[in-house]
Parts: C-alpha cells; structure tokens; sequence
C-alpha cells in the first residue's frame, strides 16, 4: 500500500499515512507530498484513526488534493499534444517541455533545456522580438497572442501566447503551433 | 517547481473547447472557452457530472466505445470526431495516460484549420 509522509511544522517526521489518509487522497502523486502542519488525523491499515487535525487543514489538504489530481490531467494533456509545447517564466527560463517538444529539440538538449534560458535556444534578433513580445504582453491583459512565422514545410502558423493566471496576470508565455492542413481520414476511424 | 498555474493558463489560453473527462467520463476540467460555450448546459457545473447527462444516447455510444479503444493499446490515443464548418476546426479526442501510459482519461482537442493572414510579430 501506498502511504504518504506526514512530516510536523518543526520538520520531525509525524508517521506515515496509509492510503486511507482521512482526507481522501487516492492519487499515486501524493507520495511526493509533504504536509507541514501540527497534527494529523489518519487511519492506519486497520482503519483506526490517530492523532486530530485542524479542519481549515484538512480543507487545505483536500485543495491540494485537488491541484495535484487537476495537474495530473493537464499535464498529460499538454503532454498529448503532438505539436511541441514550451513554456517560458518571467525570467524567460524554460520551465516545462511536452514530449514532442523534447524530441522535436533533441539537438539542442531536449529535456535538459529545462531550466536554461529561452534565450539560450535563439539567435539575437529572435531574442529581440521575443522581449518585444513579452513587453507587449505586459502592457495589457488583452495582449495573448502574435503570429510569428508559418512553416510551409509542415503548413503550421507559429505563435507566442501568454499565459495568465485566474486574475489576469501575466505568469509566463509559450510557443504554439497550429497545423493548417485538414482532416481527411473518415470519423470515428479507429485503425 | 509548482507547473499548474503554467498548465492551467496554457489550457485556458486556448480559443476552442478543452473539456477533460477520467476514465469513467466524469468531467474533470473545463477550460474557459469552454465554460463559456457550454453556458447553457451549466458552464462550470458540468464539472464533476458525468458527461452522459450532456450527450445523446448515440454520441455517448460513440464515447463508450472510444474508450474501450483507448483501454485497448497504449498506442490507441487520437480519433478524429467530426469537422465544425463555422469555425473550420477539426475536432479529436484524445486518449490522456498518466507517466506509466495507463488510461486515465479523454479529452476534446479542436485544431484550426484556418491559416493566419496578419504580419509575423504585428505588435501594434
């Protein structure tokens, strides 16, 4: 059985919960998740409870339950994605890379690139027009997108699109591309 | 490294649908545009249903066996659905596994087919 370390607020490890922790955390990512809190309610294999926890705690672990179980599923959708997906910081560094993207940029690293700065994978006039974009961004939450190139070779329009948190904030951008070529092959064809 | 808020918006960020459903068609994430076009199915109450309570009894026909599909093979991850002429997208559903490659649920996917007509990095 999976179990999760719960570890207090002053670091010491508090025990291990099994997968029936209290707050119904059933996804595979909570072994990765550390809880820094005073005391814990969890029930052991046997179902018995331990120690009591806060409820605004509990709360707080159910809402992270919940992030972790949303990002599992955006994250394999992006990483579904069969056109490569690079997201950028505010400081330009490259923080995720979908599947595609790694092979796509294999040579210049691939999944190593994660952590380098986008500028490191341009020349300077494509640097150049990147920070004009990025200042562009900035200037307005209504500035998401600019076309930057179409591949003829792949029929795909190239884009930079920022990426904003709930309230409008600028929190990153992105590399997009959009093939133009049409379906053919008949629907629901499954071979 | 905390990604969601980046997965979150780069979803979001998109101008097509992108409703996620696990593995046992319950929906379990809408991005904006979506929340927007299904207003009038509930919106952002749709999230948590199951999405059968939203489709005819053909097209979640369609679905049931889309996932059998999708449980089938690994490599059983897109199919093409059908094109929307207004806006000359087509529109897939893809198979989403988790790191192991397991099933974990589906998703709608809507690519444009329209090409870009303004000037590259026209700012202004």
């Amino acid at each position: 059985m999976t179990a999760t370390q719960i570890i207090n607020a002053d670091g010491r490890t508090h025990g291990f919960a099994p997968a029936k922790i209290l707050f119904n955390i059933t996804n595979n990512a909570h072994s990765q998740f550390e809880v820094k809190l005073k005391y814990v309610k969890v029930r052991d294999s046997k179902g018995s409870l331990g120690d009591s926890v806060p409820q605004n705690v509990s709360n707080d672990m159910k809402l992270r339950s919940k992030e972790m179980e949303t990002e599992k599923f955006l994250k394999a959708v992006v990483d579904a994605d069969i056109n490569p997906v690079v997201i950028c910081d505010l400081s330009h560094t490259i923080v995720y890379m979908n599947p595609c993207a790694v092979q796509r940029y294999a040579k210049k690293g691939g999944a190593e690139l994660v952590g380098r700065s986008i500028f490191d994978c341009h020349n300077d006039h494509s640097n150049e027009m990147i920070l004009k974009v990025f200042e562009w961004f900035k200037e307005s939450s209504q500035n998401n997108r600019i076309f930057t190139f179409h591949n003829p070779k792949e029929n795909k329009d190239v884009y930079i699109t920022a990426l904003r948190d709930e309230n409008g904030s600028l929190i990153g951008y992105y590399e997009k591309h959009e093939v133009r070529t049409s379906e053919t092959c008949g629907k629901y064809s499954f071979n | 490294m905390e990604i969601l808020p980046y997965l979150k918006g780069l979803v979001d960020a998109r101008k097509s649908p992108v409703v996620i459903c696990d593995a046992e068609s319950r929906i379990v994430f809408m991005n904006k545009f979506a929340v927007g076009k299904y207003e009038k199915y509930g919106g952002e109450k749709m999230i948590g249903q199951l999405l059968m309570n939203y489709c005819s009894i053909e097209d979640y026909s369609k679905v049931s066996m889309l996932v059998e599909w999708f449980k089938e093979s690994k490599d059983n991850n897109i199919v093409f659905s059908h094109h929307e002429s207004d806006t000359n997208g087509d529109v897939y559903i893809v198979a989403i596994r988790d790191q192991n490659d397991e099933f974990i649920g589906f998703a709608s996917a809507h690519e444009q087919r329209t090409p870009e007509t303004s000037e590259p990095y026209h700012v202004d």
